[in-house]
């Protein structure tokens, strides 16, 4: 099984670091990671992205199809900017957080979208669509959310107190 | 070579941390840096390393000095090696030519990180070419797992040749982590004392000894060339007998590569090297004579791609190369993008991502973090400046306070290269321009000094603004200067020393201090040095307090979310002010920038709502 996950986030919601936690908790159980483009410029405030690509062995690995995408957004604006990433069908869990850019006051260009207007860009482009509440300081929701709902093999392993 | 004596687990290794620890493995014993991403992290596992003695590491004060002193080692017979980013090899240049020349008598590494995209950068630059143009060879993995065998490859290359080689590495790479069995470092590697070349003179650059070093670096080359065609560089996949097309593929891309060649479900030849340069000419005529056609993939320059083309000719192999005319020069080769136009190339169906969605979005740009004393320092800055008709040009330069430049503060005109703002700033002036340079501490050090002395020399009206935090913030912290005198900044005596005799230190969060400091410098003649000085916000703890805003006095006139863009400020629909208090850090700046004096700080404990 392939599986490649998209993280996205702001920067202060320790997204590296859960990425570091992933790989770790992927490494205990004998379960393949890799993570690539961990970017984003600013260590406060920017966006953040990370790819994880997970893989287990077993039948069917070097089967295309059965390669899936699945989006992570710790916050409402960046969960979506990941769509980009997915087909029609794949998944994206998405925390309700809103974490306003600071810029967008001072250039008015465009708004932040609202948790219905998400759900209908989601709607429209096929995108099976999870909202998580979540605090933006308390990412880790989306992402386990997202291992229990997707049977992502790392459930078993990640032991994070879930508070 | 360090024996290893415990099996290798298997763990989640970060390149930054597997590079460091294969450098010490390799033998390295004296490491230094300038920080810059996307190595940034290499180097700070090396200042790890160092605090547990297994190697020596020191940061410099710019890239070039950096090089000099690990050449210095290596010129003494002990292995080196010295990180920097592709720009950052643009300052060390000099110095890596004249290392050319001479060549070194331990392994010398070169390890530059290459960023296309711009993601950490103000320019992409390809340091394969560099590699061609000074004279050594590269070397560059493709994977986490191939970096060990790449430095190892690297430094016994450079110690069997007598030449410094570059360890090429780009962010795709830098910026990730695998699961791979490999073992960390825990003993010091054991050296030969130092023996600097007393009175050996092929280290010195004269003429004459120049000119008889420059064939035996020609010399060094062509046997890096011959030791590329070692099985241990090349790696071929599905190569067979031979047949229509194969592709050779550039390290840097591999990994993008191959994830879309699966996901288009396509399996093709690939053969690929870990020295792009030289390449090795026999074996590039083997593959070459195998196929019809060889398309070379490769991110920004065609480096590989003319190589090949070149060694084709010269051998009268009849295959087609081509590569630079399929792919963009320019950003990433990223999986979507590779799989888009393979699919053209091999006629397959590609479903493509929705792409089309981000468009519509509002962006988030990197910004200030709460409390940063860049955003107090631009507040009072634009205050002042924007008042003024005409309004003076701003050079500006290279960190944090880049960010200056973002619409809504619009502080900062040209921005070039690290130190350029003063010297641009001193020639606007020379033309007639009122001007105002700002600098940051590190870039400051790094190469403002000498532009600043300059100022003084052309007798020049200038205001200079040096925003002094402490740390090269930008790259996470590292430490600018290391000081301890009475000054109130450090870097005061420093501006004096260069003729200035106007230099005024300020807190950039006592406002008023700030703007009648800056108003009465801009009246004034000669190079006057604003010092704006407070630490890194990352570097102090949390201020006891927050503020609260008085509902029924705000305005919502907005002019704090406007005039600051604080990450922790922003309106709530019936545009009241609203504080994030855990994102607050408690600067208090807000207060002083509502004109209504809504906001005012309280004591608060974090955690005790």
């Amino acid at each position: 099984m392939r599986v490649t996950i998209h993280l996205r986030g702001v920067g202060g919601q320790a997204l590296p670091f859960i990425v570091t936690m992933l790989g770790k908790r992927a490494a205990d159980a004998g379960v393949k990671i890799a993570s690539r483009e961990v970017f984003g410029m600013a260590q406060r405030g920017g966006s953040v992205f990370a790819t994880l690509d997970i893989e287990t062995l077993g039948a069917g690995d070097h089967d295309p199809a059965s390669h899936r995408t699945v989006v992570l957004g710790l916050e409402l604006l960046e969960g979506v900017r990941g769509f980009s990433m997915l087909r029609p069908g794949e998944r994206a869990f998405i925390s309700t957080a809103r974490v306003i850019p600071p810029g967008s006051w001072a250039t008015g260009t465009a708004a932040y979208p609202t948790v219905e207007e998400v759900t209908a860009i989601a709607a429209k482009f096929g995108i099976a669509l999870t909202l998580v509440e979540a605090a933006a300081n308390a990412p880790w929701r989306v992402v386990q959310a997202a291992i229990d709902a997707c049977a992502i093999p790392l459930e078993a392993r990640v032991g994070v107190r879930r508070s | 070579m360090m024996l290893q004596t415990t099996e290798p687990t298997i763990a989640f290794w970060a390149a930054s941390r597997v590079a460091a620890h294969a450098l010490v493995r390799s033998g390295c014993v004296f490491a230094t840096s300038y920080p810059g991403s996307p190595v940034v992290g290499i180097a700070e596992e090396l200042r790890a390393l160092d605090e547990h003695g297994l190697v020596q590491f020191r940061y410099a004060t710019n890239e070039k000095i950096a090089f000099e002193m690990a050449a210095a080692a290596a010129l003494a017979g002990q292995p080196a090696a010295c990180v920097m980013k592709h720009v950052g090899l643009n300052v060390a240049l000099d110095a890596v030519m004249g290392i050319a020349y001479t060549g070194v008598k331990a392994p010398l590494l070169l390890i530059v990180g290459d960023d296309p995209s711009c993601e950490s950068s103000s320019t992409e630059q390809d340091s394969r070419h560099l590699a061609r143009f000074i004279g050594i060879p590269c070397v560059e993995p493709a994977t986490v797992e191939e970096l060990p065998e790449s430095i190892a490859l690297a430094m016994d290359l450079s110690g069997e040749i007598g030449a410094a080689v570059m360890l090429r590495l780009t962010d795709d790479l830098t910026y990730s982590s695998a699961t791979m069995p490999f073992e960390p470092v825990d003993a010091p590697s054991g050296v030969d004392p130092p023996r600097p070349p007393f009175r050996e003179r092929e280290y010195i650059l004269l003429p004459a000894i120049s000119r008889a070093n420059r064939p035996r670096a020609l010399e060094r080359l062509e046997q890096a060339r011959a030791i590329g065609g070692a099985p241990a560089y090349a790696r071929g996949e599905r190569l067979g007998a031979g047949g229509s097309r194969a592709f050779v593929v550039a390290n840097a891309v591999y990994p993008a590569f191959k994830r879309a060649t699966t996901r288009l479900g396509v399996s093709v030849p690939i053969w690929r090297t870990l020295m792009p340069f030289p390449l090795n000419e026999e074996r590039i005529v083997e593959l070459a004579s195998r196929y019809d056609e060889l398309v070379v993939v490769e991110a920004l320059d065609p480096v590989l791609e003319e190589q090949i083309i070149s060694i084709v000719h010269r051998n009268g192999v009849p295959t087609r190369v081509s590569g630079s005319r399929i792919f963009p020069r320019y950003d990433h080769l990223d999986e979507e993008r590779l799989a888009e136009i393979l699919a053209r190339l091999l006629g397959r169906p590609c479903r493509p991502p929705l792409a089309v969605l981000t468009d519509a979005l509002v962006g988030r740009g990197p910004t200030f973090c709460a409390g940063c004393p860049h955003t107090a320092f631009f507040f009072g800055f634009t205050e002042v400046v924007n008042r003024l008709d005409p309004r003076p040009f701003i050079g500006s330069d290279i960190g944090c306070y880049t960010l200056g430049t973002r619409r809504g503060i619009d502080a900062g005109d040209v921005v070039l290269c690290m130190g350029a703002g003063i010297g641009v700033a001193t020639g606007m002036t020379l033309r007639g321009i009122p001007s105002i340079a700002l600098i940051g501490d590190s870039t400051f050090l790094h190469s403002g000094l000498p532009s600043l002395f300059n100022a003084v020399e052309q007798g020049v009206n200038l205001v200079v603004c040096i925003l002094d935090n402490d740390v090269s913030a930008m790259t996470g912290g590292q430490p600018a200067i290391r000081f301890e005198g009475p000054d109130e900044s450090r870097l005061y005596s420093l501006v004096l020393g260069t003729g200035v005799r106007d230099v005024a230190v300020v807190d950039p969060f006592e406002s008023d201090r700030l703007q009648s400091t800056l108003s009465r410098m801009l009246q004034a003649d000669g190079v006057s040095v604003l010092i704006s000085r407070s630490p890194c916000a990352l570097t102090v703890p949390k201020q006891p307090r927050r503020p609260v805003v008085n509902l029924d006095t705000c305005t919502g006139c907005g002019d704090c979310v406007t005039r600051i863009l604080c990450p922790a400020l922003s309106l709530s629909p019936d545009r009241k002010s609203v504080v994030d208090v855990d994102l607050c850090v408690g600067c208090g700046l807000c207060a002083q920038v509502c004109p209504e004096g809504a906001i005012v700080p309280q004591p608060y404990v974090v955690g005790a709502q």
